[in-house]
Parts: structure tokens; sequence; C-alpha cells
């Protein structure tokens, strides 16, 4: 008996503390970004201080002069906005056609739109460069960017939107048929009231994506459309330069999306995995 | 029974979302392994077969850079499957817990990284690794170690790896989720079951948790191949498109973007780099196919 006690004690000590090392250790490299983007360029790259040093607002008063803030971020908002609202109008159709009219090829509609995940993006980055820039001249315009970022998220939208309707008992659908419902009808009035938590929850999940997409934002816009994506992007180069000012508007790049991340990382996770963690 | 009749709507709610996504997302992909069976002579487009697939392979000039960044990438899976996964299955187990507190709140912070994006997990390394400027050898200097610093992401021996680890920081978070939640939905009863055979603590997690998260771990491991041979921002976000230093952490995606876009000197080569695409998309399909007829079936019988 007296064993047992003593390893529960142990445990009791040595499970919490070895779980605060492994979250400290794992979070410090974010820290130390947001810690850093309260210096000033100077101090930022000096070892002596490195802990102790006079903590500034400046590089966070002078984002907009510095790097022209907020007009990454807000092309950063229009373009995810419209693309998770575009991705919603295509996605919520589909995903009820799926979840509760099922065919024998649902299946197959369903992997046909994940299979392109399995594809190297910088594949099809070629011809969809050559397509846009020289045939349909909309490079570089927020249309572009929305409509990536739409076709991009797309799969995990319908994916999400199908597992989460497939929760909601087919009998329910039935009996709004039966009293004459239509199609619309039983969307708007029955389907998204009762799958209003994971219709929110793959919206969330899709702004995330959008928000921090880097491959197609930073390699189809240059300054129209830019997002903030491509704002830390270009302004990587001057090495060690400018640490203070660049961690500030990386912090601030990212701040919302961690906030929002936060607080639906079970969605995420869902979305993250196709569906495989409910 | 009547067969239902063929509900018209059902096919205009699919048609926007198959269609569009076919236009925008297939027909590219469809370019992509056409343009792989065409080659450029005396600027005009002619269909060679698999002559480019031939190149790749066999000529020195592009089987060399090809064979080591197929080597590479494997390495980068395998530092994924060594120390990503098996760190995972160990977060999880120990947030499952069940005297835990702030499990929530420890997941949160080791979930995090996932969300960011390339560009921004890039700089906040950059910021400690960097020789110069960075904080890992003032740290190592403080506690007396600071012999064993190295310009980690500079050094041909060490840069891939350390690559490696870094996508591992970002991405352990899932494999730990996955676990997780394949722990908690363990029923009470059969834990309860082997502590009355007396196993309990580590052994319990071995005999029992273990074999009956095999399938999770089935998924996170082709999860894991999926995202490791399609890896590309990573390393161009930190190495730039030559994936040095050397050459050394160049991977099949760093690899293929050169191809396609040209570097320095060279021209771009939209035939070979669609060859290159096509020859990792092939990969990705057989791994995905040995997991589905292979592995998956035989999991099944373990399943809950």
């Amino acid at each position: 008996m007296a064993a047992v006690a003593q390893t529960s004690r142990f445990g009791n000590v040595f499970w919490p503390v070895l779980a605060w090392v492994v979250a400290l250790v794992f979070f410090f490299p974010i820290f130390w970004m947001v810690f850093t983007s309260f210096k000033t360029d100077a101090d930022a790259v000096k070892p002596e201080h490195l802990f102790v040093f006079k903590p500034t607002l400046e590089n966070y008063l002078n984002m907009t002069e510095n790097y022209d803030y907020w007009r990454f971020a807000i092309n950063s908002a229009i373009t995810a906005t419209f693309a998770t609202l575009f991705a919603l109008a295509v996605g919520v159709p589909a995903a009820y056609a799926m979840a509760f009219n099922p065919s024998r090829h649902t299946k197959d509609v369903l992997v046909w739109m994940l299979s392109t995940k399995m594809l190297p993006a910088a594949a099809v980055l070629y011809p969809m460069t050559f397509l846009t820039k020289n045939f349909l001249q909309i490079y570089d315009t927020h249309f572009l960017i929305i409509l990536v970022l739409c076709l991009i998220n797309l799969p995990i939208v319908i994916w999400m939107l199908f597992t989460y309707f497939k929760e909601i008992p087919k009998e329910i659908i039935e009996a709004g048929k039966m009293d004459g419902v239509s199609t619309w009808g039983e969307i708007k009035d029955i389907l998204i009231p009762l799958a209003w938590g994971g219709v929110a929850s793959t919206a969330l999940l899709c702004f995330i994506f959008c928000w921090n997409e880097a491959y197609w934002t930073v390699r189809l816009t240059t300054t129209e459309a830019a997002t903030l994506s491509k704002l830390i992007e270009g302004n990587r180069a001057p090495e060690g330069l400018f640490f203070g000012r660049l961690s500030a508007v990386s912090t601030a790049a990212v701040g919302p999306i961690v906030v929002l991340g936060w607080f639906c990382q079970k969605q995420l996770v869902r979305g993250l995995t196709f569906g495989a963690v409910k | 029974m009547h067969r239902p009749r063929f509900r018209w709507h059902i096919a205009v709610f699919l048609a926007p979302a198959v269609l569009v996504y076919t236009a925008v997302m297939i027909f590219p992909l469809f370019n992509t392994l056409r343009l792989a069976l065409y080659s450029k002579v005396d600027q005009e487009r002619v269909f060679v077969g698999l002559e480019n697939f031939r190149t790749l392979f066999l000529d020195p000039v592009w089987s060399e850079p090809f064979w080591n960044a197929l080597g590479n990438n494997f390495w980068f899976f395998i530092v994924h499957m060594l120390v990503q996964n098996p760190i995972g299955i160990a977060l999880a187990a120990i947030l499952s817990h069940p005297r835990l507190r702030f499990a929530a709140l420890y997941r949160s912070a080791i979930f995090i990284p996932t969300i960011l994006s390339f560009v921004i997990v890039g700089f906040a390394w950059k910021l400690i690794l960097s020789p110069i400027w960075g904080i890992a050898p003032s740290m190592l200097d403080a506690v007396g170690m600071k012999s064993l610093f190295a310009p980690w992401l500079g050094k041909e021996e060490y840069a891939l790896t350390t690559l490696a680890l870094i996508s591992v920081w970002q991405f352990v978070g899932i494999p730990m989720m996955l676990i997780y939640a394949a722990l908690l939905a363990i029923p009470e009863e059969i834990l309860e079951a082997g502590e009355v055979d007396g196993i309990t603590g580590l052994s319990a997690f071995w005999k029992i948790k273990l074999p009956l998260i095999l399938p999770s771990v089935g998924i996170i491991s082709i999860l894991t191949f999926v995202g490791n041979f399609n890896a590309f921002d990573l390393i161009y976000a930190a190495q730039g498109a030559l994936a040095g230093p050397d050459f050394s952490t160049d991977i099949l995606g760093t690899y293929m973007y050169r191809t396609f876009f040209g570097f320095q000197l060279q021209l771009g080569d939209p035939h070979m780099g669609s060859a290159i695409a096509s020859g990792m998309f092939a990969i990705i399909l057989i791994g995905v196919c040995i997991y589905l007829f292979g592995i998956q079936t035989r999991m099944r019988r373990y399943q809950l």
C-alpha cells in the first residue's frame, strides 16, 4: 500500500512539472519573437540586452510607417473573409447533397477533392502563373487571391461540413421533407440551425487557413493584393538589421490568428486530420 | 422497393463545387502531368513520351540532384517518424494523465505553432539560431556549453536535420491531438480490467493503450508521409530556393521549384519540372496505397 501511495505522490509532482517544462520549451520561440518585438532594433541584437532592456512600444507605433502594415492587414482580412464566404456558399450545398442524399459516387467525389491535397502545390504553380498572368490577366488582384484561397480550402471545408452534417439524424431532414419544406428551406431552416456549431467552426478554420496561406499569396501577388504573408516574406532579407521591428510586425501578423486558433483547436485538429479526430 | 427518383437539385448542388474545382485545380494538375511527356526542341514543343523521366533518372546532370533530393526527403521523413511521432505520442500520454491539471493550457501551448505560417516560423527560428544575433549562442554560453554551438543552419552536415527538427516543432501538435483523442476514447472498463490483473502505469500504456491506438498511429504516419514529401515552404522560407548550404537541404519540392522556374543562370524547364512533379505524385500515391491496402486493412482487426 505504501508503495502505491509513494508512486502517486511522485507522479503528482513529476507529471505537472514535466508538462510545464515541455509546454514552455515549445512555446519559447513564439514567446521570444513577442519578447523581441518590445526591444529597439539596436537592443535586439546585443547579447548584453538579451533579457535586460528598456521595453518600448516604438516598433508597434511605427509599424504603419515602416511597413505599411494596415494595407497588408486589410488585404489579408478582405481576401480571407470573402474566400471563406465563397467556400461556404459552395461547400454547404455540396456537403448537404453528399450527407443526406448519398449515392454510390459520394465517396469518389470526396476522395477526388482530397486527392489534390496529395499533389505538391509547387506542381500546379507553373500552369497557374501562366494562366493568370498571360492569359486571364488577373494576376495580383484580390479576385484571384480570393478564388485561389477559396479553392485550396474547399476540399477541407466540404469534408468538414460533411462530417458535421453526418452527425445530424437523417430523420429530422426527412420529417421536414414530409411537411413539404423546399430544399432551400431544409438547408436554411433545419440544417443550418442544427449544424450551426459545425458551420461556424468550419468557417473559422477556413479563415485561419486563408490568413496563414503563404505559398500562393506570396507568388501570385506583387503589390495590389499583397497580404501579410507577403509582407513578412518580402522583409526577411536584411538579417539582424531590423530584428525588433520585424518581430513586432510578425507578432501583429499572427496575433489575431493565434488568439482565434487558441479557442478552436479542436476544430483545427479535425480539419488538419480530415475529420479523423472528432 | 421503388428506386428513388433522381433528384436534380442534388446534382445542381454538387455541380459548382465539382466543376469549379475540376476546372481550376484538376486541370492544371493534368496539365502538369501532360507537360512531363513533352520537351522543347528548337522552340517547338514535341512529344517525347517517357524520355524526360529517362533523363531524370539516368543523365547525371539531372539524376545526381534528383537522388540527392530524394535521399534528403527520406531523411526528412525519417526524422519526423522517429522524433515527431514518438514525442507526440508521449505528450498525449502525459496530457491524458487523469490527475494532470491545466491539461488544456499545455495542449494549447504545444499546438499553437501548428497554426503559424511558414514565413513566421522561419523568422522566429532565425531569431534563435542566427550565429551572430540569435539567442542560442548566448544561452548556451550562460550554462557554459558555448562550445556546443554551431551555425546549425549553415553547416552541410546539420542543416537538413535542424530544419527537420524545426518542422517537428511546428507539427508535433497534430499527432499529439490525434493520439490524445484516441487515448481518451479507450473505455474505462478495459483499463480497469487491466488493473485487476495488475497491469498499471507504464506497462498499462505499452500493453493495453498502445495496441489500441495503433490505428491512429497509422493515420499520423500516412499524414506525416504525405506532408513530408510535399514539403517545400519551410526549406524555401529558411534556406531559399537553392536549399543551401551546397544543396544539403534540397528536397523534392525545392528541386522541382528550381527546375520549373530556373535559378541563377539556368533557365526554367517546365517539362523537366513536370517530370519531377509527376515523380513526387507517384511516390505519394504509392505510399498512400501501401497504407490503405496493406496496413489499414490489417489494423482494422484490432480496432475497438
